[in-house]
């Protein structure tokens, strides 16, 4: 072997190195700051790794250059990269990279680091399986370790994990029953490998429809996708993750499992597209989109607890990524991926406020615990409400950049859906002015603070907030890995 | 062949109702027992009779790969279970000291797991689920897979779904998730899974052990893990 080249399968080469630094982070997970320190440049030179290999570029680390090979095969089954699948990669690492770095001024639970690194190499897994049933089982199984995350070994939070990972179960078990009704001929093709076209003996539809287990399919595929969408009825896991869980863990798992779940969803479209012809799961994309909008707005205006407020909100912007899915075009898939991203970029900025104040207010989330924290953590407080307000897409920020090129366009169609979207993100704007005002109230007691904690999280609001703007003013990294992202999938222009 | 491979090799020609009546049994005692030891013992129970299931369908090797899976699942879920029990016993202690030093009289300890429903409403709802199953089976039953074993996947699915929507306790909750679990791995069974597939779904097993064994104890800590 030449001592300057490596060569490796890149879907194994992508596992072990995310296994390493999971290893090295729990083994440091006694220092916050270093263990998150490993976890957050670990996943961006992996990030990195995954950009240098969408774009054709050499990878070289530690003066070794990677040669990572496309394909791994294991009795049978392949794992490999995809252009949409590496784009996927490069923004879960990114973004999960950015979230250990803006989470490093408090803990975020001692698992969040180690167990959160870990997913995303089971969700790499997921990714870049070539067959429907491992993407699916992986996807699973990232979920099922996901718990680690959520509960973070903080007393009593285990309610966000619990629900998400049962949600994720059953989802997993409609999704992964599917197949067998799939395929007019019974079971043969319960593989369903994605990147397997139709049989042209068996023209996909046709003889589906006429046997009658198309319908059946659809309907489960809805069902399934339905609930790892999050859609209402099954929006509650999303609002309690935010709710039971460290100001960063919601930001994580918005970043990780999304872009996962939409791309498995675009493959199944991609290699089944009869699946979809029913325009069911696009109606109900659209509706319950709707309707996790008008939740998310009313509740948000009620709120006292910061964790409500962020999920609501979340909610909020969540459900119009639905309603653009829901468009089923071209565009409205595009849209609801790079509000995925203005999102991310929302709930990251939104974390980094937050965790400071958290700390601060000795690890509640209650209001009335942020008195006085305009004044003590003026940056931090900042970014919180920034962030809020990005979720409630309030203009010049970067959710609405997501946001607002979807009501001008329903504006003409649908004006109806376009007013709730505007008056779901006023009530968010009314949650944020009573949080605005509980931190600008005076505090009960003024107690003394180490220097260097206040220096920290200033200068982490401070890269927080420029980062954020940055990456909101040059967004053109972002959009070429969406447009890449959207690449393989060319079944959502028919 | 060894003959005791041979023994357990011949439990695939048994006729599935002798197993279906097992886990209708093991099922209800995991919905309706209000303590958790008899819960986990009829969870073992069940992971056997599962796996002789998984022999008509499986080589005898992935399905003692699915019976071991389950199997292991059982002690952690018994060590996070005696864990809160003792750490409970414990604070209760304490409280019922400082209450007969301020000279109030003690309640006594709640049980656990906390159930929000009574004992006869549990029993009622698994006659009912009864009901639904013998219903079900014959109106419209499973496709793909034998007529004899589709009430075993229906019957699990529908136990494990009413457990998890009947309580939030991660415990409870967790062997519910479980049940319905092993009710979906005989319908997967059909799908051919392999070698991957089964062992994949046999670390899921583990894994949703763990988390769960882990979230019944995060719910009962007094302080953070460091």
């Amino acid at each position: 072997m030449n001592p300057l080249i490596l060569a490796l399968p890149g879907p194994l080469f992508l596992v072990l190195a995310a296994v390493i630094v999971a290893v090295c982070s729990y083994v440091t997970h006694r220092w916050t700051i270093a263990s998150g320190v490993i976890a957050a440049v670990g996943c961006l030179v992996l990030a990195w790794t995954c950009m240098q290999r969408l774009l054709g570029l050499p990878v070289v680390l530690f003066g070794r250059t990677l040669l990572l090979g496309n394909s791994l095969v294991v009795l049978g089954r392949e794992w490999a990269f995809t252009p949409s699948g590496l784009a996927a990669l490069t923004f879960i690492l990114g973004a999960a990279g950015l979230v250990y770095l803006f989470g490093l001024p408090a803990s975020q639970g001692w698992s969040f680091h180690a167990s959160g690194v870990l997913v995303i190499a089971v969700l790499s897994l997921s990714i870049t399986a070539q067959q429907y049933v491992y993407a699916i089982l992986f996807l699973w199984l990232a979920a099922s370790l996901a718990a680690f995350v959520f509960a973070g070994g903080r007393p009593g939070a285990s309610i966000g994990a619990l629900r998400f990972m049962v949600l994720t179960a059953v989802a997993a078990m409609v999704l992964l029953v599917m197949p067998a009704f799939l395929d007019p001929g019974g079971i043969s093709r319960t593989a369903a490998a994605f990147a397997m076209p139709p049989s042209p003996a068996v023209p996909a539809g046709s003889a589906g429809a006429s046997s009658g287990t198309l319908p059946t399919a659809s309907i489960l595929t809805v069902i399934g996708f339905g609930i790892l969408l999050m859609m209402v009825p099954f929006h509650g896991q999303l609002v309690a993750i935010a709710a039971h869980s460290a100001p960063m863990v919601p930001a994580f798992t918005l970043s990780v499992f999304p872009p996962v779940v939409f791309h498995i969803l675009f493959r199944l479209g991609q290699t089944d597209p009869a699946l979809f012809q029913d325009q069911l799961l696009v109606d109900v994309c659209r509706w319950t989109g709707i309707a996790a909008v008008a939740i998310g707005g009313l509740a948000a205006m009620g709120q006292r607890r910061l964790g409500y407020l962020l999920g609501y909100a979340a909610l909020v912007d969540w459900g119009a990524g639905l309603i653009a899915l829901g468009q089923g075009t071209v565009q409205g898939a595009e849209r609801a991926t790079l509000m995925l991203i203005w999102r991310v970029l929302s709930l990251v900025l939104a974390g980094a406020g937050w965790t400071s104040i958290y700390r601060l207010a000795g690890q509640r989330d209650d209001l009335d615990r942020c008195r006085g924290m305009l004044h003590r953590r003026p940056l931090s407080t900042l970014a919180l409400f920034l962030g809020l307000l990005s979720l409630a897409a309030f203009p010049l920020t970067p959710g609405a950049a997501g946001r607002w090129p979807l009501i001008l366009q329903l504006m003409d169609s649908q004006p109806g859906t376009a007013w709730v979207l505007i008056l779901a993100g006023v009530g968010v704007c009314v949650g944020v002015i009573t949080g605005v005002r509980a931190c600008l109230s005076a505090a009960p007691v003024e107690s003394r603070e180490r220097g260097v904690l206040m220096v920290g999280d200033t200068a982490i609001a401070l890269l927080a907030l420029w980062l954020v703007g940055y990456l909101f003013l040059h967004p053109t990294p972002w959009l070429d890995v969406a447009q890449r992202f959207l690449s393989d999938f060319n079944w959502l222009a028919r | 062949m060894l003959p005791w491979k041979e023994l357990i090799s011949q439990l695939a020609h048994l006729s599935g109702l002798p197993a279906l009546i097992g886990l209708v049994c093991t099922a209800s005692v995991i919905a309706i027992a209000r303590d958790w030891r008899f819960e986990l013992w009829a969870l073992l129970a069940q992971y056997i009779l599962v796996g002789v299931l998984h022999l008509r369908m499986l080589p005898f090797e992935l399905a003692l790969v699915r019976v071991l899976a389950g199997v292991l699942v059982c002690p952690m879920l018994y060590w996070a279970a005696r864990w809160v029990e003792s750490e409970r016993a414990h604070k209760a202690q304490i409280e019922r000291q400082q209450l007969a030093e301020q000279g109030q009289v003690p309640l006594p300890p709640l049980p656990w797991p906390v159930r929000p429903t009574s004992g006869m409403f549990v029993l009622l709802a698994v006659l009912l689920l009864g009901m639904v199953l013998y219903s079900v089976s014959s109106s419209f039953p499973l496709p793909f897979i034998d007529a004899d074993i589709a009430p075993a996947c229906v019957w699990l699915a529908l136990i494990g779904l009413f457990m998890l929507v009947l309580t939030s306790e991660p415990l409870p909750a967790g062997m519910g998730l479980l049940t319905m679990v092993s009710g979906f791995g005989l319908f997967f069974d059909v799908m051919g899974p392999g070698l991957v597939g089964i062992g994949v779904l046999s670390a899921l097993d583990l894994i949703m052990g763990l988390s769960i064994s882990y979230l019944a104890i995060v719910r009962d800590l007094t302080g953070e893990v460091l």
